[in-house]
């Protein structure tokens, strides 16, 4: 079920007020049912799969402890190939099999394995990865395998970070369901204000700005010029709200009830390089990257070379974490790219800096540094929201045609008049909604709002509340629209 | 004896504190459910500000009527609204009718409407529209809200919500019933630009031949268009081409239909089952037309009824010419006059 659902509306609020109801001892088992429920409102039969990587990695992990020397790694090694097969066997086989039909075809030769018919487990990705972390956390001998394996299939299971995460690792969230969470009105309140911060994101900010950037996307060979720039500005918003939205409400509901999931998402719009915007944007995701994958091959303790490899497979494996096709894995290497020309450049960039004499007004130095760096996510972004690459290359190539006729503009007018829902008012509402994003942005550089809101404001707070949740009714858009970040 | 007390002032604060959460969250909740009826209330002032709903004319029609005074009641979908003029069978047989009929009518909204017409009305003839059509929609809720919205029985509401509990739609049909603010939202636009522009008191509108834009409301649920259907709506994009195609009957829409037999039955109220007439050009397109009418027929004989198929009349006899459509499914001012000087004679006799 969706999060901006009736049915979650209603699923929520039982869940929490059993949870409390409940003597300790039965808790975990209630949320593991509910998490069962919860995963099974999308695809029922896929919860098999789950239920398969959850026994053997559990299995695993108390062998991993019992056991010493070669034989771990063999342990191991099954692990990662159950989990890592799974995956590719529902997410990228499809993918490679036509790419190798396409080369067979290029050669005439005679390849007969057709692809699969079937559809991806919702949330494949996240919790095979949270799985992996667990198993090679105990490898590593920084966790202890979890014995009860009702805990451990909530660790996998847990319900608000199942399907689009934050990815946990075992050190933060499984020792929490040993843990005995009492309700305390300031903490559920807390939660609930993230949860409608993460509505407001996910449903009046980026579900209105997708009517836009689904009507030119859909058909991006229509437009050229400034409608292809604004939709391609208003995806960047868009995926960062539909994303962090999510992952708000996920933070909050967990928080309702005790627990105390990582912050996925800091401000990354705000980030003054592509380095510093990785640490900022899915943060489960990149440090999970960084620690399994950039870390082994060697990080940035070797050669200069070396580590801007090192790089670009992180980068381009990310990419491919985020879909089949050839545009994620181009967006994931452009990111890499990125990194790699910042670090190669770094000493030219400081005698810039330098030269200009834009050390001595920070405030601006910053400002270039944030625009320069939002433009170069947002121009990632084509590849990411395009369908294809001849989509994505047109895009780049016709963006910046007649952007001074004011024809151009008009057109960006005409596109909205003619998405219904959208209107002319839609379009001044994405861009005021857009602007009071940023402001909340800027303003939590220094202070957490729902704290200041209820210190600052104690006679009007709830007025702030109530404004907040009648935007969601009345700007919220309500449409089937699934969380981007579901499909992975 | 201290400690004691110490331990009886903390226990008395724990609960006290207890109680004072316990009450801020109810106060929250109330007070959340009286700004959105407030701002609710405030949006569906400013919702259809120039031309009034229809549904909610049909219905406010109706409530003005004396208790007891309908003789006849059409139900039926918006073939019916545009077919039986109430004020011809009125004037003819000097009886009083209304036409509760709208967009999609199914029967399971057509059964609740007809309760809550018997709470103050005692009609002695239903005239029942079935067209086969509604007999095949599973989801119930965009017809529902023509008349959930708008009767004012709260039980008969609760049970209309209780029935399409399993429809797909449901939850959005749900948070429509619960929250004015989330039904009226659409209108939050069109209400801050009438108030910016200085218009906010709702300008009157006449109760009766109220325009809209392809047809006017006349009175007592009946709507008319002075339109002629033209070839392209007839022939090249008629909806009936793919709608045609594919039909299957939905077994609770079957069993309403037995259930309205059965409320008039025990009401002592006489039923008389039509269809009314499509285009031929549309019925073209429909393959299997003789079992959908069999089917009706069939149910209508169980329960000892009159079935009158004018559209199996009009694909034989051709006696409904195209020029007495106003689109590839209604009749228009003159195809609805036809049709009824053909069922008065029909209805005098049941009423005698």
């Amino acid at each position: 079920m969706l999060f901006n659902s009736f049915k979650f509306l209603i699923f929520f609020p039982i869940v929490t007020i059993l949870y409390f109801i409940l003597p300790h001892k039965f808790r975990w088992f209630m949320l593991l049912t509910s998490s069962c429920i919860f995963y099974m409102a999308f695809v029922p039969k896929y919860i098999f799969i789950l239920a398969f990587t959850i026994f053997i990695d559990f299995f695993v992990g108390i062998a991993l402890e019992k056991i010493d020397g070669e034989k771990r790694k063999l342990f191991l090694i099954i692990s990662i190939l159950s989990n890592i097969g799974i995956l590719f066997v529902f997410k990228y086989f499809n993918f490679f099999n036509s790419n190798i039909v396409k080369v067979a075809d290029f050669f005439h030769w005679n390849y007969p394995i057709e692809s699969l018919k079937i559809i991806l487990p919702i949330g494949l990705s996240f919790h095979t990865f949270q799985s992996l972390s667990y198993i090679i956390e105990v490898y590593k001998g920084k966790q202890k395998a979890e014995r009860n394996f009702g805990i451990y299939a909530l660790f996998v299971m847990f319900y608000p970070q199942l399907v689009a995460g934050p990815i946990e690792r075992p050190q933060n969230l499984l020792t929490q369901f040993h843990e005995r969470h009492y309700f305390e009105i300031s903490r559920v309140a807390d939660g609930l204000k993230m949860m409608l911060w993460g509505m407001i994101k996910k449903v009046v900010i980026a579900d209105r700005l997708a009517l836009f950037v689904n009507q030119i996307y859909g058909n991006p060979e229509n437009y050229y010029g400034m409608p292809l720039i604004s939709a391609t500005f208003f995806f960047a918003f868009q995926i960062y709200c539909d994303f962090s939205g999510y992952s708000d409400i996920a933070i909050g509901a967990a928080k309702v009830m005790g627990f105390n999931l990582m912050t996925n998402f800091n401000r990354p719009y705000l980030s003054k390089s592509i380095a510093e915007f990785w640490r900022r944007w899915h943060i489960s995701l990149s440090t999970w990257f960084k620690d399994y994958v950039y870390i082994p091959l060697g990080g940035n303790r070797c050669s200069a070379p070396r580590r801007y490899f090192n790089l670009f497979i992180t980068f381009m494996l990310s990419g491919l974490w985020h879909g089949a096709n050839w545009t994620y894995i181009i967006w994931g290497a452009l990111n890499g790219i990125y990194q790699i020309i910042s670090l190669m450049t770094r000493n030219i960039r400081n005698k810039i800096l330098v030269f200009t004499k834009l050390e001595k007004v920070p405030n601006i130095h910053k400002s270039i540094q944030i625009v320069f760096t939002f433009s170069l996510t947002m121009f990632a972004w084509i590849f990411f929201r395009a369908a294809n690459i001849r989509q994505a290359i047109y895009i780049i190539r016709n963006m910046f045609v007649g952007i001074f006729d004011i024809r151009n503009f008009e057109a960006v007018i005409k596109v909205a008049e003619g998405i219904q829902a959208f209107n002319n008012e839609g379009l001044i509402l994405s861009f005021v909604l857009i602007l009071f994003l940023i402001i909340i942005e800027l303003l939590q550089r220094n202070v957490v709002i729902r704290e200041t809101i209820d210190k600052r404001f104690p006679h009007i707070c709830w007025l702030i509340y109530y404004a907040g949740i009648f935007a969601v009714i009345i700007l919220g858009q309500f449409s089937k629209a699934q969380f981007i970040y579901f499909q992975f | 004896m201290n400690k004691e007390m110490q331990l009886n002032n903390l226990l008395k604060r724990g609960l006290l504190l207890k109680h004072k959460n316990f009450l801020l969250c109810i106060t929250f909740v109330f007070f959340f459910f009286a700004f959105d009826f407030v701002i609710g209330e405030v949006l569906s002032y400013y919702d259809h500000f120039d031309t009034p709903n229809m549904n909610s004319l049909m219905w406010d029609d109706f409530y003005k009527s004396e208790p007891n005074s309908i003789d006849v009641i059409f139900l039926g979908s918006s073939h019916a609204r545009f077919a039986f003029d109430t004020e011809t069978f009125d004037n003819n047989l000097n009886i009083k009718s209304f036409n509760l009929s709208s967009s999609e009518q199914t029967p399971l909204v057509g059964y609740y409407a007809l309760k809550e017409v018997l709470k103050n009305q005692k009609p002695k003839l239903l005239v029942y529209e079935a067209y086969w059509r509604v007999f095949g929609i599973d989801d119930n809720t965009t017809t529902a809200y023509f008349v959930y919205d708008y009767i004012k029985g709260f039980d008969t509401r609760s049970q209309l919500l209780a029935s399409i509990y399993d429809n797909r739609n449901f939850s959005s049909f749900l948070a429509e019933a619960l929250s004015r603010t989330y039904k009226y939202r659409d209108s939050f636009f069109p209400t801050i630009k009438n108030v910016l522009t200085g218009r906010i008191i709702k300008p009157s509108s006449p109760s009766k031949h109220i325009k809209y834009a392809d047809f006017t409301y006349h009175q007592n649920g009946y709507f008319q268009s002075d339109e002629v259907v033209n070839n392209e709506k007839l022939f090249e994009n008629n909806p009936f081409e793919k709608a045609g195609l594919y039909f299957k009957w939905n077994e609770t829409q079957i069993e309403y239909f037995k259930k309205t037999i059965k409320l008039c039955n025990d009401n002592n109220i006489k039923v008389l089952v039509i269809t009314a007439p499509l285009p031929k050009p549309s019925m073209d397109y429909i393959k299997d037309y003789k079992k959908y009418s069999s089917k009706i027929m069939n149910i209508a004989k169980k329960f000892g009824l009159e079935y009158i198929d004018y559209n199996s009349m009009n694909i034989k006899e051709g006696n409904f010419k195209n020029e007495f459509f106003f689109d590839s499914n209604h009749l228009n001012k003159n195809g609805s006059e036809f049709l009824d000087n053909l069922l008065i004679p029909v209805i005098k006799k049941y009423l005698n």
